[in-house]
C-alpha cells in the first residue's frame, strides 16, 4: 500500500505528517518505508536519523555521437521535443539540461551512430532507522531537472515492496511533473492543508492534479485552528475525507525545529497522529484487495 | 551571392519593418542577402511558444536556413552557445531600428559583434 503524502502548497507540514507517520507505524511493528522525494530539498533524514546502508549515484541518459562524424542529416534534431539537440556539420550539439533522456534522438539517427550515455544528476541514498527502511533522493546542486531522480526514488523504494508494506512518500510540493511524478503511483494521496487562502487556493490545484491521475485522495488540516472555513467547504464540496485536524502548538513547533519526533513532545499531536493512521489503514481497506 | 543574414522581426514584413530584440523567441526571421538587399525568404518562428529551448529552437532554424550571421536585439545564453558552436555570427542591433537600418550598420561595421566561444 503506497501512501504519497502531498500538497499544494509548500510548508503545510508534508514531511512532520509523513515521518511521524512512517515512525508511529514502524513503531507498531509494521513493515514500513518511508521515502523521501523532496529531491530539491530533502529533510526526512534530520527526524528519522537512518544509518545510512548505501548511497547510489543517479543517471539519467543523453545521447552522444562518441567522437564520430555524422552526415548531418538532421533527424536527431527534427524529432527532439525539447529543442536539445542540435545537427551541425558533422557533429551534434547536445544540451544536456533540455534533454529528457527519451532516445527518439538515438531511434531517428539513420547512421544508428547516437548512443546513449549516463550523466550523473544525484543521489538516492538508503538506510534503516531503528526497523523502518528509509530513502530520499537528493539532486546535485545546478541541476535543472528533478523529476527522473524522483522517479527514480519511487521505483527504488516501492520494486521489492509486497503489498503488506506500507510505503510512505513524502512528495514535493506544487502540482508540476516532479509531484506528479511522486504521486502518480499511489494507493492512496493524502493531502496536508492548512485553513488559509493560500493553503485553499493551492488545495485546488493538488485536487486537480490528483483527480488527473485518478488517484483516491484523502486530507489533513494542519493548523487547523487558524484561518477560515474555505478549506473545509471545499473539501466537503469535492467529497474529500477529511482524517484528521491538527491544531497550532507550539511544542510541536518547538520540537520539530530542534529535529526532534515531535509526538515524543506533544500527545495531542501524537494522538491526532494515532488518529490520521487509523482513518488511513480504513481507507486503504476500501482501496487494496 | 553575398552573406546570408537572418534579421528577428516581430511579425512578417519587409527592410522596413522594426526588428523584434529577442532571438529566440522573434516572431519571424527575414533572411537577406547582406550585398544586394534582396530578401531571400520569410521563416516563421516555430520555437516561439516553446516551454523550453526556445533559443536551441530559434539556432536549429538558423543552421537550416544556411544563414551566415544573425542579427537581434539580444541572445539568450543557449541559443548564444548553439550559434557560437554552429559558427553563425551574432549581431546586437539596439532596439528600435528597422530590418534595413539594422542591415546597413551591419555591413558598416557599427553594429556590436558578439564574440564567437569556442565550447
Amino acid at each position: 500500500m503506497i501512501i504519497s503524502v502531498a500538497s499544494g502548497k509548500g510548508g503545510t507540514g508534508k514531511t512532520l505528517i509523513s515521518t511521524s507517520l512512517a515512525r508511529l507505524w514502524a513503531d507498531g511493528n509494521k513493515a514500513v518505508t518511508y521515502v523521501d522525494a523532496d529531491a530539491e530539498e530533502p529533510n526526512g533524514h534530520l527526524f528519522l536519523k537512518p544509518d545510512v546502508i548505501e548511497e547510489k549515484r543517479f543517471t539519467v541518459k543523453i545521447p552522444t555521437l562518441e567522437g564520430r562524424t555524422c552526415a548531418a542529416h538532421g533527424k536527431c534534431q527534427e524529432i527532439c521535443a525539447f529543442n536539445a539537440i542540435l545537427s551541425a556539420k558533422g557533429s551534434v550539439i547536445v544540451f544536456d539540461e533540455l534533454c529528457h533522456g527519451c532516445g527518439a534522438c538515438v531511434l531517428a539517427c539513420p547512421e544508428g551512430f547516437l548512443q546513449e550515455t549516463g550523466r550523473e544528476i544525484g543521489t538516492i541514498t538508503h538506510g534503516d532507522s531503528n526497523g523502518l527502511e528509509f530513502y530520499s533522493a537528493t539532486l546535485d546542486v545546478g541541476e535543472a531537472r528533478v523529476t527522473p531522480l524522483i522517479s527514480g526514488v519511487v521505483e527504488a523504494s516501492t520494486e521489492n515492496a509486497d503489498g503488506d508494506r506500507l510505503v510512505v512518500i513524502d512528495a514535493p510540493p506544487g502540482t508540476s511533473c516532479s509531484a506528479m511524478a511522486a504521486v502518480e503511483i499511489a494507493d492512496l494521496v493524502l493531502l496536508v492543508t492548512e485553513p488559509t487562502p493560500f493553503g485553499e487556493h493551492d488545495l485546488i490545484l493538488a485536487l486537480e492534479m490528483g483527480k488527473a491521475l485518478g488517484r483516491k485522495m484523502a486530507a489533513v488540516i494542519n493548523r487547523s485552528d487558524i484561518g477560515g472555513d474555505g478549506t473545509r467547504a471545499l473539501l466537503e464540496a469535492r467529497s474529500i475525507p477529511v482524517l484528521a485536524e491538527i491544531p497550532f502548538d507550539r511544542a510541536v513547533a518547538e520540537s520539530y525545529a530542534a529535529s526532534r519526533m515531535p509526538m515524543e513532545d506533544s500527545s495531542e499531536f501524537a494522538s491526532s497522529i494515532v488518529k490520521l493512521a487509523q482513518g488511513l489503514l480504513s481507507l486503504a481497506q476500501g482501496v487494496s484487495p | 551571392m553575398g552573406k546570408l543574414v537572418a534579421i528577428t522581426l516581430e511579425h512578417a514584413g519587409d527592410l522596413d519593418t522594426l526588428i523584434d530584440p529577442r532571438f529566440g523567441r522573434a516572431g519571424v526571421f527575414l533572411i537577406v542577402d547582406a550585398e544586394t538587399r534582396e530578401i531571400i525568404s520569410t521563416i516563421d518562428n516555430e520555437s516561439v511558444e516553446a516551454a523550453h529551448g526556445a533559443g536551441t529552437g530559434a539556432a536549429a532554424t538558423m543552421s537550416g536556413a544556411n544563414v551566415d550571421a544573425v542579427i537581434a536585439g539580444r541572445f539568450g545564453p543557449k541559443a548564444y552557445e548553439a550559434l557560437s558552436r554552429l559558427g553563425i555570427q551574432m549581431w546586437n542591433a539596439p532596439q528600435g531600428l528597422t530590418a534595413g537600418q539594422a542591415l546597413d550598420k551591419m555591413v558598416a561595421g557599427q553594429l556590436t559583434q558578439m564574440q564567437i566561444v569556442k565550447y
